[in-house]
């Protein structure tokens, strides 16, 4: 599941290394155009659907951190 | 009672004195008692809207929180009769409660903001669509007074009420402390448009008398009045001379008066919002900042996210988000994927939801054309970012430049600047005809020579002010420049010695004091007249 | 920094200290430098360097009265003690503000007061600059904040704290700086003349006699002009003071202005000398094509006829006592002997 998501952040940002980074919105790696690509492309990948009350930093600062979010929302 | 006056620095000390005599836990209500005092002695009785906003948040919010309560009870409780399906079906009709509850709080208070402030507006235009019809009929247009403030305290109201309805916050249970959130002095003129989980609770607990905190604050201060007083005011009379003037200006010398109306405006808003933060600061209390070096942004998106940073921010996370993943705009997704190919067609929502928020943040400006125009422009170009932006890209790496290094930045925050000064255009004039005719008047001749002739001279301000003003504004760029290379200026000054820090602060001081623009100018003639 | 509490706010008053000197030198530096004409610095300075209850009478109005009057002149001839309060404009407000300041160091038994100022609007924004030549000379005191609060109360555009801290009104002068400005130590020099200003030049004036025909009708009295003149007049009275109205003599008057002074007076009961009348004129011989500076002001020859007439007025209504062989007036005597030499008298 986590390669999926990296597969999906690589299309989006092929320059990021995203297995290193830990703070992806805090340093404004991912802005807000990149956020609701991601949202649209993993609410495809895993058929959910990301609200706008998840879109909170500590959801999207790193792949762990949207693996979290990701199994949540399935449950 | 202006940011710059005596007036309200003689208030701010008096409730600092006050706020520090009182025990602790009291301490924000001496807050609360001197912002309603400031707004009373500036507003008089448009008071009473500000009450009726703060009101009407509190008790929507406070129903927020109740169906969100009940809805937890129902759940513990009845866990084990109620079957996976039963429980979905009762969340979509919290849900659903939540969002008529959210609907009216937001209806009452940003009707109020969007009756006082834009029915005027709408009256005129729809009136000249009825004229145009030959209607015989046309909306009776009132004389409204717009609070102080309005548009700054009814986001931050609104961004609280939201706020309560994703849970990202619990309702406030206190009225008073709450009517501080909405009302606190510095910030009411012109914001920060402070989010209630950063603020509310640093202006709720006492601070204590801290002496560096003092001293940030009056430094922060200072710096304030220097770019408001020094900078903005005296750029002013030249920037009015161009846009206030019967269209005798062309070429070169319009354009100038749209860079300096840029500094202006960065001058004197960002001005502002340091003022507001060093007296918050000397209180104790931290606002967020609103501005980033924007002079030094890349591009225009990039701008916005360093301008006005508490209004773009407001903008994404209560418009944008909720807009590009609404289900409308889903489906358009898809839509535009299969007609337009999948790398584009996936852009289409976002650029379609970027438009519409920037065409709000031009709205919220002012209830007129040339905000429209404003917003559009500056939404229409982050726009063609979105869409273009990857392939111009690649174009340029493969010329050989390096976009965001060294002298390829340089020239991409030449090129920002230029474009944002062209948007001032629109925010500057009169309206948004005269915004027209003035863009024109700049490509209509071709004069550099005015630079030298001297001509710069006759636009208000003479050679020794413009000077000044020149010095001001390097100081200024100097100054973001070490921040955007991440230097922490106050920090590094408290490092140094004495004597240089007490002269630093005393040349501020006494620039402030006798280069800035205020009280009488001075008419040597009107002395000299002997009374004889 | 690892300063105990104390030690670092010891320092930033220390700093707010220093901050204040400069302040105070900036002010002295930026204020506006007096000239001659508006030296209502030296004049008020002067002023307050007299004795305490060593002035007889005092002489407060606009500037027909600043060079119209000599209280030297009456002085020498005399005997008894003055001074002159005017500058520029100087409107019903600040005379009963400056009574008051003065009424503090002095007990005059008589105070002559220009009553021209009865028939003018007290227009404290086209005024500006000359409010800032009477206020600012002023020690700070109870009666100047009064002042400056009624100014700014009435004002649309000026500021107590301008007034208070002078460099908040003086600071755009940094362009036009020049060395005198630089020189702040520099002794500000006396008035020898008892508040009068000399002048010398001279211009023919043509005194309009067909203004006199007798009228009953007579100007309108300004209402805000009347409440200070009132005040005035009630506050002196409260002291014992006697009040004297004059007007100096002047080309821009005619009889009805002449009539709604007059009827002023005799409603509250206080002599009028008008010294534009013909008859006046004639009487002290005042000559036009010499004793002018302007058509509205006197100059020191034209001072001279007024105050040997005025004088001999004031002498014989209030009994003033002569003090010219007193041993506590003999500066009175070296002063005058200055100005007899500057004016070539006797």
């Amino acid at each position: 599941m986590l390669d999926k998501i990296l597969e999906v952040l690589a299309t989006l940002r092929p320059e990021v290394d995203f297995t290193e980074n830990h703070h992806l919105i805090d340093d404004g790696i991912l802005d807000s155009f990149d956020i609701v690509t991601l949202v649209g492309e993993l609410n495809d990948a895993f058929d959910i659907e990301i609200g706008v009350e998840d879109l909170l930093p500590e959801n999207f600062n790193s792949p762990a951190a949207m693996l979290r979010l990701i199994e949540r929302l399935q449950s | 009672m202006g940011f710059t006056s005596a007036a309200f620095f003689a208030f701010t000390l008096l409730v600092a004195g006050i706020y520090f005599l009182f025990p602790k836990k009291n301490r924000w209500a001496v807050l609360l008692a001197a912002s309603y005092l400031y707004y009373f002695l500036t507003s008089g009785s448009l008071l009473l809207l500000l009450i009726a906003t703060t009101l009407i948040t509190f008790l929507t919010a406070l129903w927020l929180d109740f169906i969100n309560r009940q809805f937890d009870q129902t759940k513990t409780a009845g866990v084990e009769e109620l079957s996976r399906e039963q429980k979905k079906a009762a969340a979509a009709q919290v849900k659903r409660k939540k969002q008529l509850v959210l609907a009216i709080g937001l209806a009452a208070v940003l009707g109020i903001l969007a009756f006082l402030k834009y029915f005027n507006f709408f009256a005129t235009n729809f009136n000249v669509l009825l004229a145009a019809l030959s209607v015989p009929a046309a909306i009776p247009k009132f004389n409204l007074l717009l609070p102080l403030g309005i548009s700054f305290y009814t986001f931050q109201s609104a961004g609280y009420l939201i706020d309560v309805f994703r849970g990202k916050i619990q309702a406030d249970r206190n009225p008073f402390k709450f009517a501080l959130f909405v009302s606190f002095f510095p910030q009411i003129v012109q914001g920060p448009i402070s989010r209630y989980s950063q603020l509310a609770h640093q202006l709720y607990e006492g601070h204590s008398l801290d002496y560096d905190r003092i001293k940030f604050g009056a430094q922060l201060v200072l710096w304030g009045l220097f770019k408001k007083m020094v900078i903005a005011d005296r750029a002013a009379v030249i920037v009015n001379t161009i846009f206030n003037g019967q269209n005798q200006y062309e070429g070169f010398t319009v354009f100038f008066g749209a860079m300096l109306y840029t500094l202006q405006i960065y001058g004197d808003f960002s001005g502002g919002i340091d003022v507001a933060r060093g007296i918050a600061q000397i209180f104790g209390i931290d606002l967020v900042n609103n501005f980033a070096r924007p002079l030094f942004a890349t591009s225009i998106e990039d701008f916005w996210r360093r301008w006005h940073i508490t209004l773009s921010s407001w903008m994404r996370d209560y418009v944008f988000y909720p807009l590009s993943l609404s289900r409308l705009f889903v489906r358009m997704g898809r839509f535009f994927r299969r007609t337009l190919g999948a790398s584009i067609g996936k852009l289409m929502p976002t650029f379609t939801a970027m438009v519409i928020t920037f065409l709000l943040v031009g709205i919220w400006h002012g209830a007129n054309w040339k905000f429209v125009a404003y917003g559009m422009y500056n939404g229409l170009l982050i726009g063609l970012g979105i869409l273009f932006g990857p392939q111009v890209s690649r174009l340029a790496e493969k010329l050989g430049f390096t976009p965001g290094r060294g002298f390829t930045r340089g020239l991409q925050i030449l090129g920002t600047f230029v474009l944002v000064c062209f948007g001032r255009y629109f925010s500057r004039a009169a309206s948004f005809m005269a915004a027209l005719r003035l863009l024109d008047r700049t490509f209509s001749s071709f004069n550099p020579q005015v630079i030298i002739d001297g001509s710069l001279l006759n636009l208000g301000l003479d050679g020794k002010e413009l000077i000044v003003l020149l010095i001001a504004i390097v100081i200024l760029l100097t100054a973001d420049y070490l921040q955007e290379k991440g230097i922490a200026l106050r920090e590094r000054l408290s490092r140094q010695v004495l004597p240089l820090r007490w002269l630093v602060y005393l040349m501020a001081i006494f620039a402030v004091l006798i280069f800035g623009v205020y009280g009488i100018n001075f008419n040597a003639s009107s002395f000299i007249y002997m009374g004889f | 920094m690892s300063l105990p509490g104390y030690q670092k706010w010891l320092r930033g008053i220390i700093f707010l200290a220093l901050f204040s000197l400069l302040f105070a030198l900036a002010s002295q530096i930026f204020i506006i430098k007096p000239t001659v004409g508006n030296d209502s610095f030296s004049r008020m300075k002067t002023f307050y360097q007299q004795p305490n209850h060593s002035l007889d009478v005092l002489y407060i109005g606009a500037s027909t009265l600043r060079n119209g009057i000599s209280p030297l002149e009456i002085w020498g001839q005399y005997g008894f003690t003055g001074y002159t309060l005017s500058t520029g404009y100087q409107n019903p407000l600040v005379n009963y503000y400056y009574l008051l300041e003065a009424l503090k160091y002095q007990q005059p038994d008589v105070v002559v007061l220009d009553g021209s100022w009865l028939l003018k609007p007290v227009n404290v924004d086209a005024q500006e600059s000359f409010l800032r030549l009477a206020v600012d000379p002023m020690r700070l005191s109870i009666e100047k904040l009064l002042l400056i609060r009624e100014i700014v109360e009435k004002s649309s555009f000026q500021t107590a704290s301008s007034y208070l801290f002078p460099l908040l009104r003086y600071h755009n002068r940094w362009k036009e700086l020049s060395e005198k400005d630089w020189d702040i130590f520099r002794f500000q020099p006396t008035d020898r003349y008892k508040g009068q200003l000399l002048i010398y030049e001279s211009e023919a004036v043509k005194l309009p006699v067909e203004a006199y025909q007798p009228t009953d009708q007579s100007s309108r009295i300004d209402d805000e002009a009347r409440s200070y003149y009132l005040k005035f007049i009630r506050h002196c009275r409260e002291k014992g003071i006697a009040v004297v109205l004059i007007n100096a003599p002047r080309v821009g008057w005619n009889m009805k202005m002449h009539n709604a002074v007059q009827e002023f007076a005799d409603r509250f009961g206080l002599p009028f000398i008008d010294y534009s009348m013909p008859d006046k004129i004639r009487e002290i011989g005042l000559d036009p094509a010499t004793d002018f500076h302007d058509e509205e002001h006197l100059n020191f020859m034209g001072a001279k006829k007024v105050s040997l007439h005025l004088g001999a007025y004031l002498k014989e209504m209030y009994h003033l006592p002569d003090r010219r062989n007193d041993l506590d007036f003999l500066s009175w005597n070296e002063d005058l002997a200055i100005y007899q030499q500057k004016t070539g008298g006797k």
